[in-house]
């Protein structure tokens, strides 16, 4: 059994500051630990200039953009 | 069928069946299906294990308004919670046991979640995440005390009042809201926070808080917590209410009480079966959809009765 279980099963009347504070502490390491583990998700990396350039190059030379259309490459999905 | 009641407290209902004092459940009740208000407030019934999340939901508020009353008289944050999470394990240690202990509890069942350490640990994140809250607590202009669990009764007309309470009048970005909490184990996303506007709680509250506390405020926030495995995530969302829209609610709110006076005096309250599907399907669903003669005898055995009454005061 876990310290926090074991304290969690006990009558909280007997359990001391230091105990209290003990539950305190585990649940802020779980919070700190959930918080670091979505503030650091998985993100692409950025295309660079020269990869865009390339890619608006070769929709240019495919037709695919023109005057009045949107992004191509939102439309495409690309950014 | 007999009107429960709870004796030391008044009855919210009249001899014939009007009620008189109303909450915004018990209105949402009627506003929803005049049936299930008839079971609900009526009657009394609720589903077994129904209880639990408005239990969940009062130890949650108690412990939210102890921090505030132990930081108002001077305690710090560390000290604060330190004190809210001993009275929270206290009040959840019942018959020499835990309440709740997860190791007690169905793990298939959703309901499970809302177990005792996860309250705790819901607790001691929420105050963490908001130690230096952007919406701070009003003082009550007359007593200076922060304004938290208020609970307001006030006459209305035609000898109809409105009660209830409210977590929390917060001042945010200059402007005043009412703040109230919420507890879940559904995912935090727009399809959660869309069903508050419109929606008649948060109405209520906005006009209960510019007639009983004198405050107009620009609406409510919505500060929710959801309670999954592993961990507890918090976010807020804000639903606005102008004057116009409060006057239109209360200009419905009193057609909506002729009727379940006229439903209370016919002795019937019809089935709104355009509801039965809605809210993730209305708990006496199974129950209108059989014969009319049998109904009875599937309410006993499949729901508990326990008065709902808005004038009894939060424990």
């Amino acid at each position: 059994m876990s310290e926090i279980s074991e304290l969690f099963d006990r009558d909280p009347l007997k359990l001391s500051e230091q105990d209290i504070g003990t539950i305190v502490a585990r649940m802020r390491e779980a919070q700190a630990q959930y918080e670091l583990g979505i503030k650091a998700p998985v993100v692409p990396k950025p295309k660079s200039a020269k990869a865009v350039k390339a890619t608006k190059d070769l929709l240019s030379d495919l037709g695919l953009s023109g005057p009045g259309s949107a992004d191509p490459l939102d439309e495409l999905g690309l950014k | 069928m007999e009107t429960v009641v709870t004796p030391q407290y008044p009855s919210a209902l009249k001899a014939d069946g009007t009620q008189w004092a109303w909450d915004s459940t018990s209105m949402g009740w009627l506003k929803e299906c005049p049936r299930k208000y008839y079971y609900h407030m009526i009657c009394g019934y609720v589903g077994r294990g129904e209880a639990i999340h408005l239990e969940y939901g009062i130890l949650y508020h108690n412990a939210l308004e102890e921090y505030e009353m132990l930081k108002f008289e001077g305690l710090d944050h560390d000290q604060a919670v330190k004190a809210v999470v001993q009275s929270i394990l206290t009040q959840t240690w019942r018959d020499d046991k835990p309440w709740r202990g997860s190791a007690d509890l169905p793990p298939d069942d959703k309901a499970s979640l809302k177990n005792r350490e996860n309250l705790i640990r819901t607790i001691v994140w929420y105050l963490y995440k908001f130690k230096d809250d952007p919406a701070q607590t009003r003082k009550d202009p007359n007593t200076g005390r922060p304004m938290v669990e208020l609970h307001f009764q006030f006459e209305i007309e035609d000898g109809y009042s409105l009660c209830g309470y409210l977590d929390r009048v917060v001042e945010f970005q200059e402007q005043p809201f009412v703040m109230d909490r919420k507890t879940t184990t559904s995912t935090l996303g727009s399809y959660y926070f869309d069903q508050y506007d419109p929606d008649n709680q948060m109405s209520f509250y906005s006009f209960a808080s510019r007639v009983a506390f004198k405050t107009p405020v620009k609406g409510v926030i919505v500060d929710a917590a959801q309670i999954a495995v592993g961990f507890s995530r918090f976010v807020r969302s804000f639903v606005f209410k102008t004057n116009d829209q409060l006057d239109e609610w209360y200009r419905d709110l009193k057609i909506f009480l002729r009727q379940a006076r006229d439903y209370a005096q016919a002795g019937y309250w019809p089935q709104n079966d355009k509801s039965c599907h809605k809210y993730g399907g209305c708990i006496f669903r199974g129950i209108c959809s059989k014969s009319p003669s049998v109904r009875d005898k599937f309410l006993e055995s499949d729901f508990e009765v326990r008065e709902w009454n808005p004038l009894i005061p939060r424990a």
